[in-house]
């Protein structure tokens, strides 16, 4: 099978199979729009993407790399959090920090499946906290001065105007 | 060490784009500047994606059946609803046999979970057909009719004028005395304007009436003071009916179509009442699109969406399009229409609720001994929805019949082959209901996008970017042997397809 060389920021090369590489959206159209060729021995450069992080990535696309790809079909399945494979929700064990740096990868390199699943679990992270538990849980300064805060139904609040 | 911070906004919104839109979103909305932001940008694409979507007749459907074991709402039909917050209210509705209800249900749009509060206070009769709005943290409940007790024999049905407010912060109802109410009235249609709750049509009980008759009143109640007056209006008015949709168009103009004006009346007219000036006017309006409106719009209050009134209607199609009904919510077993439909037809059991006390008679296959009771009663000009009354009696005093009973056991057999209806979407486009020479235009359906078999007198409400369909009774008359299943606690979640990103 064809190989790629990905270089991560830190310099360090990772060699991966053309086709699980594909499944980033970004490097799949790099190669097709620049036409590197698969016999080409050149590497990819992702500056944005550290060794750690381009590890787990790649670790995520190799699992995941015989999934179907998404259908018409999907549109009408309800959105949910709760549908994250069992593999996914392992592979995430990690600390908060590599989580949305995985997440900032994926975006970067549009791995839709994998930015899919990282939303889901920091979804449900957020599920069923107050406001305050949710900036105590994600470090997030409370920027409102007070007035502000006042202009926000506390109770039986809904976050659409009829 | 990256943080949540650095998720660019666009990562940030689809993460919010799977909470639930109620109060898990609320909880976000307080967190910084930046999720308000984020928060408000969902909420609005929320928006004019289910506009779109119902523009589109492209929408999802999703069938939430009670878990058991929970507490749940019993079945029912001509039930009151209304959402406010993370709540939408349930109160009333009735049986098809002799029971109506006075119990409040709250069912929590975040958790999907159904509630019963216990209130205190004066609880309202029960009866099915009240008006529910909410207004200034209360909900007020107004009018309404019950069954006639089942003796003595040959009572009418009863209206009712009472207005009861429930306070929701307390729990706890009030019954107000009104000043220079109207007679007691039914299936009238209300809204909410400033202070002022508007009344139109339903039937109505005056005094020279022995049983009610259709009306095409207007009034007005003043929430702050309970005094009731009678408006003067100009202009030629909408005939007496009762069942129509009224929604709010602006603070000056309510919007009324459809209704029924008995038994071989269905209006499918629409009319703009005007306020502005001291005295009020109708204003017909014109109807476009009729070849795309719904058969009957009486027994099937639609819902206001944006600038579009969707109502539900079987559709005529059937097998062209997918069954497009989704999977369950958290907290729910979930099942697709057609399956909820099949569990139903295979386990017709007879209602185990205690509450319903139509069950404790020998209910409810009616006998030529007492046909001629029921006949009267179907005849009576108060019996709201006769129509169906009619029908099911009809379909009970030819149950006598042997050859009939085995007509309809041959009928039973095959009903699995036959061809059910559907409900589908009917969307009415209301952007030229305020020119200068108002249309309304009902929208050519460009996919049919089938829900729940057909069923009538259920509750249409709009949730934060769905609509919520509750209750009902199905309009089948093939399958009259158990009557109690035909009639549903179920709700159906109407919303967009989801946005690919």
């Amino acid at each position: 099978m064809p190989q790629l060389k990905l270089q991560s920021s830190d310099g360090e090369i990772f060699e991966v199979d053309v086709e699980i590489a594909k499944c980033s959206f970004t490097i799949k159209t790099m190669l097709e729009e620049l036409g590197i060729d698969e016999e080409d021995d050149e590497v990819v450069p992702l500056p944005n993407v550290n060794s750690a992080i381009l590890e787990k990535v790649i670790e995520w696309a190799t699992y995941h790399k015989d999934d179907p790809p998404p259908t018409e079909d999907d549109q009408y399945k309800e959105k949910r959090s709760d549908d994250i494979c069992e593999w996914d929700v392992d592979f995430l064990k990690v600390d908060q920090g590599t989580l949305f740096e995985i997440m900032l990868a994926a975006n970067y390199l549009d791995v839709k499946g994998l930015l899919d699943t990282t939303c889901k679990t920091v979804a449900n992270m957020i599920k069923g906290k107050s406001a305050d538990e949710i900036r105590k849980t994600f470090n997030i300064k409370d920027n409102f001065t007070v007035s502000e805060e006042e202009n926000v139904p506390k109770e039986n609040g809904s976050c659409e105007e009829k | 060490m990256a943080n949540i911070e650095d998720l660019p906004d666009e990562v940030l919104e689809f993460i919010l784009t799977l909470l639930s839109p109620y109060q898990d979103l609320h909880d976000c909305l307080l967190v910084c500047k930046r999720w308000r932001r984020c928060v408000h940008n969902v909420v609005k694409s929320r928006r004019i994606n289910l506009n779109k979507c119902i523009s589109k007749f492209n929408v999802k459907w999703t069938c939430l059946t009670a878990p058991e074991n929970n507490p749940t709402i019993s079945k029912r039909y001509s039930h009151a609803a209304a959402v406010h917050g993370n709540v939408m209210y349930i109160f009333g509705g009735c049986t098809c046999s002799m029971t109506t209800f006075n119990d409040l249900w709250k069912f929590d749009l975040s958790t999907r979970e159904w509630k019963r509060p216990l209130a205190t206070g004066t609880y309202p009769s029960p009866k099915a057909c009240s008006s529910l709005v909410y207004y200034n943290n209360q909900l007020v409940l107004y009018g309404g009719w019950s069954y006639p007790p089942s003796y003595p024999l040959y009572q009418s049905w009863h209206l009712f004028d009472e207005l009861h407010i429930y306070d929701i912060n307390k729990n706890h109802w009030k019954s107000i005395t009104t000043g220079y109410p109207p007679p007691p009235v039914a299936g009238h249609s209300v809204s909410i304007i400033d202070k002022w709750m508007i009344v139109f049509g339903g039937l109505a009980k005056n005094d020279s009436f022995l049983e009610g008759e259709k009306t095409n009143d207007v009034w007005r109640l003043d929430l702050e003071d309970w005094i009731w007056n009678k408006p003067e209006i100009d202009g030629k008015k909408p005939e007496s009916r009762f069942g129509q949709t009224q929604v709010i168009l602006d603070n000056k103009n309510i919007f009324i179509i459809g209704g029924s004006g008995g038994s071989n009346a269905n209006y499918g007219d629409a009319w703009v009442l005007n306020m502005s000036n001291d005295v009020w006017k109708w204003i017909p309006v014109e109807i476009r699109g009729k070849v795309n409106k719904p058969g009957n719009l009486w027994s099937n209050q639609g819902c206001k969406v944006g600038d579009k009134i969707v109502v539900l209607h079987k559709v005529l199609t059937d097998t062209a399009f997918p069954m497009n009904i989704s999977r369950s919510s958290p907290g729910y077993r979930g099942n697709t229409a057609n399956n909820s439909a099949r569990i139903d037809l295979a386990n017709r059991q007879p209602d185990l609720d205690e509450n319903i006390n139509g069950r404790r008679g020998s209910l409810r296959v009616p006998n030529r001994d007492n046909a001629a009771g029921n006949n009267r009663n179907t005849h009576s000009p108060s019996a709201p929805f006769a129509d169906v009354e009619r029908e099911k009696r009809d379909h009970g005093v030819r149950m006598n019949d042997r050859r009939f009973q085995q007509d309809m056991f041959r009928k039973a057999k095959d009903a699995d082959k036959k061809n059910k209806n559907y409900l589908g979407l009917y969307v009415l486009d209301l952007k030229h209901v305020l020119d200068d020479k108002p249309y309304v235009t009902w929208l050519t359906p460009k996919t049919f996008n089938k829900g729940p078999e057909e069923t009538i007198l259920y509750t249409l409400v709009q949730g934060n970017s769905e609509i919520i369909m509750f209750g009902g009774i199905q309009n089948d008359t093939s399958s009259i042997d158990k009557l109690n299943n035909e009639i549903s606690n179920s709700i159906y979640i109407i919303s967009a397809t989801d946005r690919i990103i």
